[in-house]
């Protein structure tokens, strides 16, 4: 199933955040959302799954436009992984990759032994059922970002929203999440990712959608999009590239003066 | 220290039926078993039977109701709150009830009609959620809390207004005595008359069980997980009003219940907040019935009012709890 968005904007305060962003991710692509702070990536993912109000512009997954959809319902389409790792109570890390199955309860519902398989499928993909009854406090900055996406990958959508799933991640780890990202892409579910790490992002994606502004600028393969001159124009770095092992590298190298 | 759920409510709800039938057999005068089966069969009624069914069986039915209540909507409320130090009263619904209560009593109504007591603590009550919604409608949770303080300061306020302009010491001397809190004296038309209030009440705050589980992801992934955080919080907010409004209104103010049965048990259910809602409620009739049993033997003579007695036991028993919660490791 495919994600379309059209003319999407936002506005939080009387500032506006996004402006008329259209994009689209088709099932089986992996595609990431770039661009410096502020541009509205944060945002239009929120306003992608209801989290933050949108004011015009139309979503749809699959053909069926969200409006048309209960919460319940546009949940089970559309699983989302926010930025934050922070969680409430002291959860375990199993009872919080169970609250993906959300989406699938009755109001005074239990969990069926259908779930259960799911749960553990998803802690298994990305290797954390080894942490099961583990408070969530107690676990490393990378396994939380793991169980979270375990949380995600838990709910099933055919289209899955990340927000800097590998921010604040060690290189092991970072590689790992973008290759889980990537196998679900290929399971083909459609993904779209918000990345910081342009190199990731031009190794790892089928293609970006680069934002600027609240404007979504340029959208393409990786290296039509991350050129030099994007990289100066938007991002204010000029970068290094080359070829390693038939793929691209490229990193941001030094800042551009301001003018 | 987590214990398996079933077991867990297995072995609260046989607890809670032990303390009840504890509550039916305990005090002045000698009833027994006998005298209760005539109650429950509606044999002849003897002095015995009298006993059981005009003081004991609804009192024993107001402590296992208004603990739970307090147990449900505390637990609901720290979990909607996100903070373990949220009590039913948060809101401003016990303080409303209880300003509902205070003018039935000033202004003598509660005299000529006796169920004007509690049918203004409730009316009063409703009023609550009327205002937080208008004040602090779709906001945020902060507003809600803020509308809330307000509330409960404004009516503390009239309450002391009308204490100050009382008519007669008397009168005064009821509002103080209703406003700490009690079980005695009260009928099985209070049974009645709370019972509907609260049961609609319980069923608002258990249907938002799944809720408050995503909710401890945040607002934002909740909400993309298909909870109507909109709905939930009217759910919250008007179960608690009702169901507290309706408790208030029948025992006055009882404290602390609300407080300490979520915190006391959200170790044994893996600190999950949904499952927490039917434990801390059967854990909440457990405490309450105790209290109203200890009030019973302690000072059979002049009888503590059970307000006093759960704001006694539970205030240093939540300072420890926050110590070795705090100090003790986790």
């Amino acid at each position: 199933m495919s994600l379309e968005v059209q003319s999407l904007s936002v506005t939080l305060s009387g500032r506006p955040i996004v402006r008329e962003a259209s994009l689209s991710v088709a099932g089986g692509e992996c595609v990431g959302l770039v661009g410096p702070n502020g541009a509205g990536k944060t945002s239009l993912l929120r306003a992608i799954v209801g989290a933050a109000p949108k004011v015009g512009g139309a979503i749809s997954v699959g053909g069926v436009s969200l409006v048309d959809l209960k919460p319940k319902e546009r949940a089970r389409r559309i699983a989302y992984l926010p930025q934050d790792h922070h969680l409430e109570w002291a959860l375990g890390a199993r009872d919080v990759v169970a609250l993906g199955r959300t989406p699938y309860l009755g109001a005074f519902g239990a969990r069926t032994a259908q779930c259960d398989s799911v749960i553990d499928a998803s802690m298994k993909s990305v290797h954390v059922d080894a942490l099961d009854g583990q408070p969530f406090s107690t676990l490393s900055g990378g396994e939380k970002a793991r169980v979270l996406l375990a949380r995600a990958l838990a709910v099933c959508a055919p289209v899955l929203l990340a927000d800097e799933p590998v921010a604040a991640l060690d290189p092991y780890h970072q590689l790992q999440v973008m290759e889980i990202l990537k196998s679900r892409a290929q399971a083909g579910d459609a993904v779209l990712v918000v990345l910081h790490d342009l190199n990731l992002a031009a190794r790892f994606l089928d293609r970006v959608i680069l934002m600027s502004d609240g404007r979504i600028i340029d959208d393409g393969p990786p290296h039509d999009v991350l050129t030099k001159d994007a990289m100066e124009n938007v991002y204010k770095v000029t970068p290094l590239s080359g070829d390693a092992d038939g793929e691209t590298w490229l990193i941001p190298w030094r800042r551009l003066k301001s003018d | 220290m987590q214990i398996p759920y079933g077991f867990l409510t297995g072995g609260l709800f046989i607890a809670v039926l032990v303390a009840a039938f504890a509550s039916l057999m305990i005090g002045p005068a000698a009833v027994g078993l006998g005298a209760l089966w005539g109650v429950m069969t509606g044999g002849d009624v003897e002095t015995a039977a009298l006993i059981m069914r005009e003081i004991r069986l609804p009192r024993t039915l107001l402590a296992l109701m208004i603990g739970a209540t307090l147990g449900l909507s505390g637990a609901a409320m720290q979990g909607f709150l996100r903070n373990p130090l949220a009590e039913p009263g948060v809101i401003g619904v016990s303080g409303a009830a209880a300003l509902g209560a205070v003018l039935a009593i000033y202004t003598g109504l509660a005299a000529t009609f006796a169920l004007a007591l509690p049918f203004l603590a409730i009316a009063g009550a409703l009023g609550a959620v009327l205002i937080l919604h208008l004040l602090a409608g779709s906001r945020s949770t902060l507003t809600l809390i803020l509308a809330g303080v307000a509330i409960s300061s404004l009516t503390g306020a009239l309450i002391a207004l009308a204490l100050n302009l009382s008519p007669n010491p008397f009168a005064a001397y009821e509002i103080v005595f209703w406003m700490l809190g009690s079980l005695s004296d009260r009928s099985l038309t209070h049974v009645q008359l709370a019972a509907p209030f609260m049961v609609l009440g319980w069923a608002l705050l258990a249907a938002s069980a799944n809720g408050l589980d995503a909710l401890s992801l945040g607002e934002e992934t909740a909400a993309s997980l298909g909870v109507d955080l909109k709905r939930m919080r009217a759910f919250i907010v008007t179960g608690t009003a009702l169901s507290v409004g309706a408790a208030v209104a029948v025992s006055g103010v009882i404290g602390f219940v609300g407080l300490v049965t979520p915190h006391l048990l959200r170790p044994v259910v893996g600190h999950k907040p949904g499952r927490l809602l039917l434990v801390s409620a059967l854990g909440g009739a457990l405490l309450l019935l105790l209290a109203d049993i200890l009030v019973r033997l302690i000072t059979p003579g002049t009888e503590l009012k059970l307000g006093v007695v759960t704001a006694l036991i539970g205030a240093p028993f939540f300072l420890y709890l926050v110590l070795h919660l705090r100090l003790g490791g986790r």
